[in-house]
């Protein structure tokens, strides 16, 4: 993504489980991104306030869990990053949340487990919309 | 550096934050004298959680204020053991901080007490916001802590979380002007009418005011024109390992100044 010779595409990823996170940092690493991890809301919210992001991978499901209803997080990202990507990868299974997630401004809807280079596809979509990478 | 965000129980571990030093000099009659050093208490180099701002961000979000502060100041003062032994000691404490951890104010005079410190050495620099309920915790902690020697000031005025009502609250022996505010002023009419303006609330509330962040001779001249005399930034010196300040060359040739300084009492 940085072959281009602009800056490389910069993700946030929040997650809490930590070997999700060092997977799929390294995996985009390896094509160019800088990827950001952070394993609660607070942390990535700090992240989102002194950092500008391409694209954010977002699990709302989180434990333990933040204050409040989970999908208002990517209303909150949604509001402070308005022209950055937004993902929701998600284990949560209960019905009705895709259509919730795109409300609160998601970009993309997935269900966990995704296969990376799908995630990957969909995320250089989403950064190459913006002109970046 | 890409990296995975630490949690608060990883930020205040011992070992995580780092602390530096930067004086705070006295310019009058063409003279230098330090006046304070300041700590500054950042997290890893290079790393994602490396800003004091984004640190403090992160405990207002977390309302950990006090467990940041604790541990900031902790590491502080027992860093600054190496400092040289009559400079004045400045580190920081969120306003929130002083409001909701009524034990604050005696885990100072502990910490500066294990560190060598004589609490008479103290500043306390408070960052705001104020607390959001009106009440007189904050200023009981304030004045406990004047009553024992320590010297109150306020951080970044005029910018981010310090306000108006932050100054009204703290009533401060010592106010910064915030770094975004100097940066500039002497090529910029309106940045020095708001930097005039804060150096006359000082001296209306009785507070001395450092400018901080100062990086050309310019900006200097300005900000002196306007009667400013505490000056804090890379134009001067960089922030030092607590170590550093007792090396023979002591603000010597390396850093620019001439000669060993005298200590502002």
């Amino acid at each position: 993504v940085s072959s281009s010779g602009r800056a490389p595409a910069r993700l946030l990823i929040l997650d809490d489980d930590r070997d999700i996170l060092a997977g799929t940092r390294r995996f985009f690493e390896r094509r160019g991104y800088v990827v950001d991890c952070a394993v609660e809301r607070a942390a990535a919210e700090t992240l989102l306030a002194h950092h500008d992001y391409h694209c954010l991978v977002v699990e709302p499901w989180l434990d333990p869990p933040s204050e409040g209803d989970h999908l208002e997080v990517v209303g909150r990202f949604r509001g402070r990053s308005p022209l950055a990507g937004i993902v929701v990868l998600t284990g949560a299974a209960a019905a009705g949340l895709e259509e919730a997630a795109l409300r609160q401004g998601a970009d993309v809807f997935l269900r966990k487990p995704q296969r990376l280079p799908h995630l990957a596809r969909i995320i250089e979509r989403l950064v190459g919309a913006q002109g970046a990478g | 550096m890409a990296e995975i965000a630490p949690t608060l129980d990883e930020i205040v571990a011992p070992g995580f934050l780092r602390v530096l030093f930067q004086p705070v000099l006295r310019l009058r009659f063409g003279a230098a004298r330090l006046h304070s050093v300041e700590a500054l208490v950042q997290g890893p180099s290079g790393s994602l959680f490396e800003s004091p701002a984004l640190l403090s961000d992160f405990a207002r979000r977390k309302c950990a204020e006090p467990a940041l502060d604790r541990a900031s100041v902790r590491l502080a003062l027992s860093a600054a053991g190496a400092l040289p032994p009559e400079v004045r000691v400045a580190v920081a404490a969120h306003a929130a901080t002083l409001h909701r951890d009524l034990e604050f104010g005696g885990f100072l005079c502990d910490a500066a007490d294990a560190g060598g410190i004589a609490v008479s050495r103290l500043t306390l620099g408070i960052v705001g916001p104020a607390p959001g309920r009106a009440d007189d915790r904050l200023r009981e902690a304030l004045d406990g802590l004047r009553r024992v020697g320590v010297r109150v000031g306020l951080d970044d005025l005029g910018e981010g979380h310090s306000s108006f009502r932050t100054l009204l609250d703290v009533r401060p022996d010592e106010v910064k002007l915030d770094r975004y505010l100097l940066g500039g002023c002497a090529a910029d009419p309106f940045r020095r009418a708001i930097v005039a303006a804060i150096a006359e609330v000082g001296r209306r509330f009785g507070a001395e005011v450092v400018a901080e962040g100062v990086e050309t001779a310019d900006d200097l001249a300005a900000a002196r024109d306007l009667g400013i005399e505490l000056f804090q930034g890379q134009l001067f010196f960089p922030a030092l390992q607590a170590g550093e300040y007792t090396g023979p060359e002591l603000f010597g040739g390396a850093h620019g100044a001439a000669g060993a300084m005298e200590i502002d009492r």
